[in-house]
């Protein structure tokens, strides 16, 4: 456990130190800025809504095309070639031959690969609090709209910086589950191209038209849907248990440590 | 392998890519102390080579032991293994020493003394706070080669460890390698500085499209040939006619003042002798060595591969 842990430390310190988060968070910064009218303005019933910035994440976070197209894959960018870079770079010699195993060089990259998602949710969550709150207006309370469930759903007995983080925390979990899933991807096909093409795929094929197509049945445990915290709330929306959707998480985890190992292990690195 | 003495053992290795063979019917042995050479064009199967005994990946054919691990059909690489890629890559922003702290980590064996020691050996600062991607070609190729030592390897494999190295660094990386030898470790170097590979190793493989076409013991190649210029056209021809009579192989100079051949034989006064009875003109002779280059190009043909 510890070597996988010092691998993990390994691979983080090389995957934080490309200047590709030099070029995501600026676009984050941006798509953000972009979509806050989302939740600013009323659409249907026109006119301003009384929000402030403790809407801004909870109300882009049931945006389909920013999760999707911003957040997941801005998350592939970053990260989905952590196996084919060392792969491709040589990195891998030197990390393999000191691995006790490949199966804890690919949990040690797996690990490494939690911590990318926090980290990265972090900042993304960070751009939109701050954004949110120059556009929306700073405040410590939750805003009417936010009271009164009319954008998002949320849990009304949940203070909103808390409610705020805890789907932070949710989207982190769940776009490591999808990180994970590319990864393995990649140890199929290790090519440069192969996780941002198998990304931008399962975006369009399994976030995009599945949904859209069938809001029910087995679709609802692709990995990626349960990148919508919303899907947890009630009829109006997506209906889904939380257990179900940890289960699902949990499982994909499980599964990509497992494929990968046994993968790996026939592998030439 | 139960011989103490050997790091490395391959018998009848091959390595199949689709229907192409990267290395094929390979035989090898390793012995600690020894520094064996590995020279081929482009696509000889060098490092496919290497990473098969590293264990990076698996032979289709035959047996591979190394350091007593059995690494036919299994990538579990033994420990005692240091290796140094053809351009190898840290993480950029720590400086050398962090970078290799934080590889050292993994097995838990290098000391942060150890660490400062190894990069003081390959010419580098343990003091100093750069951060890597300030470094030049060759000091990446020094801290390369740090991350390769640092824990002691019993078998170092080295794929082009030159690259980019100055002058002084190559002299200072041609007196390591020595001094690891001398201390036992088993080294393998794949490069295509066949003058350096020359002054280090026992051993040398010339390998072509991933066979072996010819293992020389360098410290029995001592091949040596007689250069002899002659006064014209007449002569060469003479010369020609008793080198085809005696059996001598000639070859002809054209970078000579005189027409000059150089006749595979070190036997001087025997030649000289013979020559000047079917009345050759000699102007000059030389007794030669030839290189390791000579015995490449010779090999290798005339075919337009380059080196690597």
């Amino acid at each position: 456990m510890r070597a996988t842990l010092r691998l993990a430390r390994a691979d983080l310190s090389r995957a934080l130190g490309t200047y590709r988060w030099l070029v995501a968070i600026p676009a984050w910064f941006a798509a953000v800025y972009l979509s806050l009218g989302y939740v600013r303005y009323d659409y249907d019933g026109g006119g301003l809504r009384p929000v402030n910035v403790w809407d801004a994440v909870p109300g882009l976070f049931t945006n389909t095309i920013l999760v999707l197209f911003v957040f997941v894959l801005g998350f592939v960018f970053l990260t989905g070639d952590l196996y084919v870079r060392d792969r491709t770079l040589g990195v891998a010699s030197m990390t393999v031959l000191r691995a006790p195993s490949r199966g804890h060089w690919w949990s040690a990259k797996l690990c490494a690969l939690g911590v990318l998602s926090v980290v990265y949710s972090t900042l993304v969550f960070v751009a939109m609090l701050l954004l949110g709150g120059l556009q929306l207006g700073w405040s410590a309370t939750a805003s009417p709209t936010a009271l009164r469930s009319e954008l998002y759903p949320r849990w009304t007995e949940l203070p909103m910086p808390v409610f705020v983080l805890v789907v932070m925390l949710y989207a982190a979990l769940a776009l490591w589950a999808v990180g994970a899933v590319v990864m393995l991807i990649s140890t199929l096909m290790p090519h440069p191209l192969t996780p941002a093409v198998a990304g931008l795929l399962w975006v369009l094929l399994g976030g995009v038209l599945a949904p859209l197509a069938s809001r029910t049945g087995w679709t609802r445990l692709d990995p990626l849907y349960q990148m919508f915290y919303n899907i947890h709330f009630g009829p109006d929306h997506f209906t889904l248990g939380w257990t179900t959707s940890f289960m699902v998480i949990l499982t994909t985890l499980l599964a990509t440590a497992v494929l990968g190992s046994w993968r790996l292990r026939y592998a030439e690195l | 392998m139960s011989d103490p003495a050997k790091a490395a053992q391959l018998r009848g290795v091959g390595k199949r890519y689709g229907s192409r063979w990267a290395v094929q019917d390979l035989d090898l042995d390793l012995n600690f102390g020894q520094v064996v050479g590995f020279i081929g064009p482009n696509g000889a199967g060098k490092t496919t080579l290497i990473r098969m005994m590293t264990g990076l990946s698996t032979a289709s054919t035959g047996k591979i032991e190394v350091l007593d691990t059995d690494l036919t059909r299994q990538t579990r690489s033994p420990d005692g293994i240091g290796m140094v890629a053809e351009h190898p890559r840290f993480v950029p922003y720590l400086s050398a020493r962090k970078n290799l702290r934080l590889l050292a980590r993994i097995r838990n064996v290098a000391s942060d003394e150890d660490i400062a020691e190894t990069l003081r050996r390959v010419g580098l600062d343990p003091q100093d706070r750069r951060a890597v991607r300030g470094y030049s070609l060759g000091m990446r190729q020094r801290l390369g080669v740090a991350q390769a030592l640092m824990e002691r390897p019993r078998l170092l494999f080295l794929d082009e460890p030159t690259n980019g190295l100055d002058p002084r660094g190559i002299v200072e990386f041609r007196e390591l390698i020595r001094q690891l030898a001398a201390a036992g470790v088993a080294v393998f170097v794949a490069s295509h500085l066949l003058t350096e590979l020359e002054q280090v190793c026992d051993r040398v493989l010339f390998v072509r499209r991933g066979r072996v076409l010819e293992e020389l013991d360098l410290h029995c190649f001592q091949e040596e040939t007689v250069r002899v210029s002659v006064t014209g056209p007449d002569d060469v021809a003479a010369l020609r006619e008793w080198a085809a009579h005696a059996g001598i192989a000639l070859t002809d100079q054209d970078d000579t003042r005189w027409p000059t051949v150089e006749l595979a034989t070190s036997d001087v006064p025997e030649t000289l002798a013979h020559l000047i009875r079917a009345g050759v003109r000699i102007e000059a002779v030389n007794r030669t060595q030839r290189s390791l280059e000579q015995r490449f190009l010779e090999l290798t043909g005339s075919e337009s591969e380059g080196v690597s």
